[in-house]
C-alpha cells in the first residue's frame, strides 16, 4: 500500500532493539513513515534548487533535515553522484559499493595531489548577437540555417519577421584566413610560417565553413600543378591537416578530396625537376589516403574498395609507368598487410617477372628508368614483408639456441622474410648509389640516400628481427654483395630476386592454411613446438 | 428524509451562521406550516444546506461511491460535447482532489490510495507538482498537518463556466444521484457562471491552479493601485537633459543637428523612455529610422509616468554619478537587430560546491558563493593581466595555466571572504560595486567591502536560511527572501530590518527590487510572485499562473513589466499595473537561474541550466498588446525568441547588462 512496507518498519524496529514491535504499530507508523520522508525530500529539492543543481545529493538531504532541526546523516560526502550498483537477483534492490580500506594503505600512502583551485575563466559567448566559433562555445552547426526560418513561419502573429535561409556569409576574418593560408600554400610552403599555419588547421575550430573553399582549391590547384613538386606536397599537406581537425566534419567534401588525393599518389609526373623527391610525396599521399580510408571506412563503405580497385588497376595495367605502379604499391601497403596478402601477393609472381627486365643493366640502359624499377621492388618488398610479418607475428620469435639444423627448412619460412628484407633493402641502398653515380651523377645523391634511408626506417619499425637470427643466405648475401662490384651485386640479385618471389610464394601458401603448416610443424617436431605456441592459437588449432 | 431532522439542521445552520431574524422567522413559519405536509424550502436552492443534509444521508455508505461516482463524473465529461468539454474537464481536479482527501479523512487510506493511483494520470500534465506533494499524504493528521493540504481543505476553486456547461453538469449530477459527488461539487468549487459561449480552451492555464488563498482575495489585492513609474529626477533624466546639451555642443553635420534636434523633442515628450546617446542615433541612420518608426508609437502610448520616492534615497558621490553618465552615454542601444555581446564568465575546479554568483554592474568583478561556506570574488580587470592570452585557449591548457599560476605565485586569483557558517545561497553587488551582500543557510546575511575586502555587518532576522538578497537600484537598502515564507526590507545602516513582508504560503525563493525602489517583487514555493509596497508592507499584487516554483524574477527598466521564471523553463511576462499575464515565454527546458533586462527594456534575456542563454524580444511582446488593445483581441501570442546561445557545458546562473549593454553571463562549468 505504501511505498514503505509493515516489514521495513519491523526490521528497522529490530535495529535499534526493539524487538516486539506489535504488527499494528508498524502499520501505523509505515504512512507516516513515508509522509516524513516526502517532507524531508521536498525540502532538499529546495535546498537542491537554490544551489543551482539538477541533481540532488547526500549534502541537500542533510541541509533539509538541518532545515527541520533533525540531525543530519553522517557518513556520506558528497564529492559527486553516489554510484549504486543493482543487487543480483532483484529487481528493485540497490547498495552502494563500499568497499574495506586498510587503515595502514591509507597512512602510508603518499598525500594525494590537492585539487585544482577554482578559477574562473573568461570568453565572449557572443558578439553582436553571434556566436564566435571558438573552441570555448559549443559548436554551431553551420549548415542547420534553414530550421529558424520554418519556425517563425508557424506563428501566425502579425509583426514577425520571417527570416529567409541565407547563403552563408564568410566572416571577413574567415576570408583572410583563407586567403593568408593559401597564399601561404602557393608560394612559401618551406617556411615556419607554413608549419603554424598546417597546426592552425588542425586545431582551429571554427574552420568548417571554409572547408568547401578549400577542397576547392586543393583539386584546382592539383589539377594545375601536377608539375610543381612543392606545391603538391604543400596541399598535401594542408589536407592531412585538415583531417586532423576534430571540429571540422569534412565527410561531405571526401568525393572532392579524393581524386586530387589519389592524383597526387599515381600520377605519371609529380614534379618537373629530378631533384624533385616525388617518391617522398607518394609515400606521403599513400599514408595519407590510408588514414582516410582508416576513418571513413566505416562511413563509406565504398570508399576503400574503390580506392584499392583504382590502385590495383594501376598496378596490374603493364602500360603505367613504374612511378604511378610506385604509388599504387604504396597506397596499397598503407592500408594494411590484409591488403596487401589479398591483392599484391596473388599477382606478385607475373609482376616480378614483368618488373625484372627493368632492372637489370643489360635490358634496361636508362638508369633512371631502372633506378625506378628497383623503388618500385623496394616497396614490392616492403609491402610483402609486412604482410608476412603480420601474419606471422602470431609466432613468438624463436630462441637461437635451439638447434638449427633440425628445423631449418621450416624456419626459413618464418624467419627468412624480414631478414631478406632487411638485405635486400642493404643491397637496394648499396645499389642505387652505384647506379646513380654512374648514370645521373653528383645531384641525385643525395635525395637517392635520403629516401632510402626514409624507406630503410619504415621498413625497419614493424621487423624487430634479432642479429642472431640472421639467416644464412642473407648474410652471405651482404658480404658477397659488399665484397663484388655493382654488376655481380645486381646479378646474385636477380637470382634472389627470382629465389625471393618463389619463397613468398610458398609463404603466402603457407600462410593461407596456417594452420596447415602448423599442423606439419607439429609433426616434426612432436611436442617441442607447443611451448611455442600461445595457448589461445593453440587451442584453435588442436 | 424524517422532516424534523431537516429542520433541525436548518436551524443549526442559521444559528450557526448567525441569522438570527431568519432564524426567527423561520420558526414562524415551522410552527405556522406545523401541521402542511412538507417545507416548502427547496433544498438545492442552498448549496450548503444541501450539503448538511446530503453528507448526513450518506455519511453510512462506503467509500467505493467516491470511486464510482467520479470515474462516471470523469467518463461523462470525456463523452461530453467538444465544445464544452474542456470547462467540463476543469471540474473533474479539484473533484479528484478533494475525494481524495475525503478519503483520507474518513481514513480509508487503502481505498484513497487506489483511488489517486487509478485516476492521476489524468491530471499528471497539469497538477505534476501538486499530485507528488499530496501523494504522501495518508493519514487524517497529514491533511491537518500540511498547509497545502489544509489550505486546499478551507478554500474553494473558482471556476469560470459557461451556463451552459453549468446546467450540463448540474442536470447530470441530479440525474445521477450522485450525491456524494454534488456534495464536493457545492463545497469545493465555486462557480463563475457567465452567459454565452464556452471560454476559450486557452484560458485553460489559469483557470484551475489551486492556490491557497481563494482567488477573490488575489483579485482584490490586485485592485489596488500601484504608481509603477520611474523616480523623478533620476539619471536618466539627467542624461536627457546633458544628452540635449551635448548635442547642441557637438555641431558637425547640420543636417544630422535637426534629426538631433528633432530627436530630443521627441524624447522630451516621451519624457523617460530613455533611448540610445544622441552619438549613437548620429552614426547609425538606419538604427535610427527604425528607431523613429517605433518611437512615435511608444511615445504615445508607454509614457512612463514619474513617481515621488516614498524612500529617503541615499546620495549619490559626484564622480560615481558622471562615471555612470559617462556609460549611459556610451550605451549601444539593443533591439531585436541590434543583439547584444554577451561575455560569459566560466566557473571552472567547482568541485560541485558553487552555489550562486554574481556579478556587479560593471562586469568587473564576480563573485560565487560556495557550499563550504565562503564567497570568493574574482576580480576580472587583474585576472586579464595575469593570465593574459592563455584564457583564450582552451579548458585543458587554462586549467594548467592555473595550476600553474598557484604554483608561481602561491597567491590565489581571488579574494576569500569567510564568516558565514552554511552554503552561501545568494550573492549582490551594490550598484557601486563597493559592497556585497551574501546570504546564507546560517540565517544571516553579510556585507562585505569590497575596498577593505572584510566583513562589516552581520544581519540576523531570519530563523531559516535566507534564499535571496538584492541590492536596491540605488544601493543603501536591500531585500531578502527565506525559508521562513518572509521577505524582509534592511537598510545597511541597521541590524534590524525595517519591514516584514509576510503572506507567502511556502518559502520566499527570488526577490528583486522595482526601479522605482518602491516596490519589491517575490518569487515563491507556493508558485506565485507577489508584489508588495516597501513603504507599507502591503502586498499589492499577486501574479499567479506559474506551475513550479519561481526562481528568478526581473523588472524591466521602465517599471512596467516583470518577468519571471520557474522551475520548468517557464519564462512569465506580467504587467504590473493590471496584475495579468502578458505572455508566457516558452523554449526553455529547464530551471531559468536569472533573467535580465536591457537598459532600454527592449530585449529579456535568461539563463537557464539547461546550458543556454536566451534572448527574447519583449518590446513586440509588450507593445503590441497595448496597440491593440481597442481591438480586444487580448491573448495572441506574441513572445518572440530572437536567439539562442549554448555554451559547451555550462548552465547559467547569473545573467547583468552592463550600463553600456553588455551582456554578462556566469556559469560553473559542469562535465
Amino acid at each position: 500500500m505504501t511505498i514503505v512496507a509493515k516489514e521495513t518498519i519491523e526490521v528497522i524496529a529490530q535495529s535499534i532493539g526493539i524487538n516486539n514491535l506489535s504488527p499494528d504499530v508498524a502499520l501505523a507508523l509505515a504512512p507516516d513513515v513515508e509522509y516524513r520522508m516526502r517532507e524531508i525530500m521536498q525540502e532538499a529539492i529546495k535546498c537542491m534548487r537554490h544551489s543551482k543543481r539538477t541533481k540532488l545529493t547526500t549534502d541537500d538531504v542533510d541541509g533539509a533535515l538541518n532545515l527541520r532541526n533533525v540531525e543530519p546523516i553522517y557518513g556520506f560526502a558528497s564529492g559527486g553522484p553516489l554510484q549504486f550498483k543493482k543487487a543480483i537477483g532483484h529487481r528493485d534492490l540497490f547498495y552502494l559499493d563500499d568497499k574495506d580500506v586498510d587503515f595502514r594503505e591509507v597512512i602510508e600512502a603518499p598525500l594525494p595531489k590537492a585539487p585544482l583551485d577554482t578559477a574562473l575563466v573568461c570568453h565572449w559567448l557572443a558578439i553582436e548577437g553571434i556566436q564566435p566559433a571558438i573552441p570555448e562555445n559549443a559548436p554551431v552547426e553551420v549548415i542547420a540555417a534553414p530550421a529558424d526560418g520554418k519556425s517563425y513561419e508557424q506563428k501566425d502573429g502579425p509583426p514577425v519577421e520571417i527570416k529567409l535561409p541565407v547563403k552563408h556569409i564568410l566572416s571577413r576574418e574567415l576570408q583572410l584566413y583563407f586567403d593568408k593560408i593559401t597564399e601561404l600554400a602557393l608560394s612559401r610552403s618551406d617556411t615556419v610560417l607554413f608549419k603554424q599555419a598546417l597546426l592552425s588547421l588542425a586545431t582551429d575550430s571554427g574552420l568548417h565553413p571554409l572547408v568547401p573553399y578549400f577542397t576547392y582549391f586543393i583539386a584546382d590547384e592539383v589539377s594545375r600543378g601536377l608539375n610543381d613538386y612543392s606545391l603538391l606536397f604543400a596541399l598535401m599537406r594542408v589536407v592531412w591537416s585538415l583531417l586532423q581537425n576534430p571540429h571540422i566534419h569534412i565527410e561531405p567534401y571526401l568525393h572532392q578530396l579524393m581524386p586530387s588525393v589519389v592524383t597526387c599518389l599515381v600520377a605519371r609526373r609529380v614534379g618537373n625537376r629530378s631533384t624533385d623527391n616525388h617518391w617522398e610525396l607518394r609515400d606521403f599521399t599513400a599514408n595519407l589516403s590510408a588514414a582516410i580510408c582508416k576513418r571513413f571506412g566505416h562511413v563509406y563503405s565504398s570508399l576503400q574498395t574503390r580506392l584499392t580497385r583504382t590502385l590495383l588497376n594501376t598496378i596490374l595495367d603493364p602500360r603505367r609507368a613504374l612511378t604511378q605502379q610506385y604509388g599504387a604499391i604504396q597506397g596499397l601497403a598503407a592500408l594494411g598487410p590484409n591488403v596487401v596478402r589479398l591483392l599484391i601477393l596473388p599477382n606478385l609472381r607475373p609482376y616480378l617477372q614483368l618488373l625484372e627486365p627493368e632492372t637489370l643493366f643489360e635490358t634496361q640502359r636508362n638508369g633512371m628508368k631502372r633506378h625506378e624499377a628497383w623503388r618500385v621492388y623496394g616497396a614490392l618488398l616492403c609491402a610483402a614483408g609486412q604482410s608476412i610479418y603480420d601474419r606471422l607475428k602470431i609466432f613468438p620469435p624463436l630462441p637461437s639456441s635451439l638447434p638449427h639444423a633440425v628445423w631449418r627448412t621450416n624456419r626459413k619460412v618464418i624467419t627468412t622474410d624480414p631478414n631478406k628484407r632487411k638485405a635486400s633493402m642493404e643491397l637496394l641502398e648499396h645499389e642505387s648509389p652505384h647506379k646513380k653515380t654512374e648514370n645521373d651523377g653528383p645531384p641525385a645523391v643525395m635525395s637517392t640516400d635520403s629516401s632510402s634511408s626514409h624507406l630503410q626506417g619504415e621498413t625497419l619499425v614493424p621487423a624487430p628481427t634479432s642479429d642472431s637470427d640472421a639467416g644464412p643466405s642473407s648474410s652471405e648475401q651482404t658480404t658477397k654483395d659488399s665484397g663484388s662490384g655493382s654488376r655481380s651485386g645486381r646479378d646474385k640479385s636477380n637470382g634472389q630476386v627470382l629465389k625471393m618471389s618463389t619463397i613468398l610464394n610458398q609463404v603466402w601458401k603457407d600462410d593461407l592454411n596456417s594452420g596447415h603448416l602448423l599442423v606439419s610443424l607439429f609433426e616434426q617436431f612432436g611436442e617441442n613446438i607447443l611451448t611455442f605456441i600461445p595457448s589461445p592459437e593453440m587451442a584453435l588449432f588442436l | 428524509m424524517n422532516e424534523d431532522v431537516v429542520v433541525k439542521f436548518v436551524e443549526a445552520y442559521l444559528k450557526k451562521k448567525g441569522f438570527k431574524q431568519a432564524e426567527l422567522s423561520f420558526r414562524e413559519n415551522l410552527q405556522n406550516n406545523n401541521s402542511t405536509s412538507s417545507s416548502s424550502i427547496d433544498f438545492h436552492a442552498d448549496p450548503e444546506l444541501s450539503k448538511f443534509i446530503l453528507s448526513y444521508s450518506e455519511a453510512e455508505s462506503g467509500p467505493a461511491r467516491y470511486h464510482d461516482g467520479y470515474s462516471k463524473l470523469r467518463s461523462w465529461s470525456y463523452s461530453s460535447l467538444d465544445l464544452y468539454k474542456h470547462e467540463l474537464l476543469r471540474v473533474l481536479y479539484p473533484v479528484f482532489i478533494h475525494c481524495f482527501m475525503d478519503l483520507v479523512a474518513r481514513g480509508h487510506i487503502q481505498e484513497a490510495r487506489k483511488f489517486f493511483n487509478t485516476f492521476r494520470e489524468d491530471h499528471e500534465m497539469m497538477h505534476l507538482r501538486d499530485l507528488q506533494r499530496l501523494e504522501g499524504v495518508l493519514s487524517p493528521a497529514h491533511i491537518e498537518e500540511m498547509e497545502f493540504a489544509h489550505s486546499l481543505r478551507h478554500s474553494k476553486v473558482n471556476i469560470k463556466i459557461c451556463q451552459y456547461s453549468y446546467d450540463l453538469l448540474l442536470q447530470y449530477l441530479h440525474k445521477t444521484q450522485s450525491t456524494t459527488i454534488l456534495g464536493i461539487i457545492n463545497e469545493h468549487i465555486n462557480f463563475q457562471v457567465s452567459p454565452g459561449q464556452p471560454n476559450s480552451i486557452f484560458d485553460d492555464a489559469e483557470a484551475v491552479i489551486l492556490i491557497g488563498s481563494s482567488q477573490d482575495a488575489a483579485n482584490q489585492i490586485n485592485q489596488k493601485e500601484i504608481h509603477w513609474g520611474l523616480l523623478e529626477d533620476s539619471l536618466e533624466d539627467r542624461l536627457e537633459k546633458a544628452g540635449s546639451f551635448l548635442s547642441d555642443s557637438e555641431k558637425t553635420e547640420g543636417e544630422t543637428k535637426e534629426g538631433d534636434m528633432d530627436e530630443n523633442k521627441k524624447r522630451a515628450v516621451e519624457g523617460g523612455k530613455q533611448g540610445a546617446s544622441s552619438k549613437k542615433s548620429k552614426k547609425d541612420k538606419a538604427a535610427n529610422a527604425t528607431a523613429k518608426a517605433v518611437r512615435p508609437e511608444a511615445s504615445t502610448v508607454s509614457m512612463a509616468p514619474r513617481v515621488k520616492p516614498e524612500l529617503s534615497l541615499p546620495v549619490m558621490p559626484a564622480e560615481v554619478e558622471q562615471s555612470i553618465l559617462e556609460d549611459l552615454r556610451n550605451r549601444v542601444q539593443l533591439n531585436s537587430v541590434a543583439m547584444p555581446s554577451i561575455s560569459l564568465y566560466t566557473f571552472i575546479n567547482t568541485h560541485n560546491g558553487l552555489n550562486c554568483s554574481s556579478i556587479s554592474h560593471d562586469g568587473s568583478l564576480v563573485a560565487g558563493g560556495f557550499s563550504d561556506s565562503s564567497l570568493k570574488v574574482w576580480d576580472m580587470a587583474k585576472l586579464g593581466q595575469q593570465a593574459g592570452g592563455s584564457v583564450l585557449q582552451g579548458e585543458n591548457d587554462t586549467a594548467s595555466s592555473e595550476k600553474k599560476l598557484g604554483l608561481d605565485g602561491g597567491r590565489r586569483s581571488y579574494t576569500l571572504f569567510q564568516g558565514h557558517s552554511g552554503p552561501v545561497y545568494s550573492a549582490a553587488f551594490s550598484p557601486t560595486g563597493d559592497f556585497i551582500l551574501s546570504s546564507s543557510a546560517d540565517t544571516t546575511i553579510r556585507l562585505w567591502s569590497t575596498k577593505l575586502n572584510a566583513n562589516l555587518v552581520c544581519y540576523k532576522g531570519h530563523n531559516y536560511p535566507v534564499w535571496d538578497v538584492q541590492f536596491s537600484p540605488l544601493g543603501h537598502y536591500f531585500a531578502s527572501s527565506s525559508h521562513d515564507r518572509s521577505a524582509r526590507i534592511w537598510s545597511m545602516e541597521r541590524i534590524q530590518p525595517l519591514r516584514i513582508m509576510a503572506g507567502h504560503l511556502s518559502d520566499v525563493d527570488c526577490v528583486q527590487w522595482h526601479a522605482n525602489c518602491n516596490y519589491i517583487a517575490t518569487g515563491s514555493s507556493d508558485k506565485t510572485v507577489r508584489l508588495w509596497d516597501v513603504q507599507s508592507g502591503e502586498c499589492v499584487r499577486i501574479f499567479i499562473g506559474h506551475r513550479s516554483m519561481v526562481l528568478s524574477l526581473a523588472v524591466s527598466p521602465d517599471g512596467r513589466y516583470m518577468a519571471s521564471g520557474d522551475e520548468d523553463g517557464k519564462i512569465m511576462m506580467w504587467d504590473l499595473s493590471s496584475g495579468r499575464c502578458v505572455t508566457p515565454l516558452m523554449g526553455h527546458t529547464s530551471c531559468v537561474w536569472s533573467l535580465a533586462f536591457s537598459c532600454e527594456g527592449s530585449l529579456l534575456a535568461s539563463g537557464s541550466a539547461d546550458s543556454t542563454v536566451k534572448l527574447w524580444d519583449v518590446n513586440t511582446s509588450t507593445k503590441a498588446p497595448r496597440t491593440e488593445e481597442n481591438k480586444s483581441s487580448g491573448n495572441i501570442n506574441r513572445l518572440r525568441l530572437l536567439k539562442t546561445l549554448p555554451t559547451k557545458s555550462t548552465p547559467v546562473y547569473a545573467l547583468r547588462f552592463s550600463r553600456r549593454n553588455l551582456l554578462f553571463a556566469a556559469g560553473v562549468l559542469s562535465k
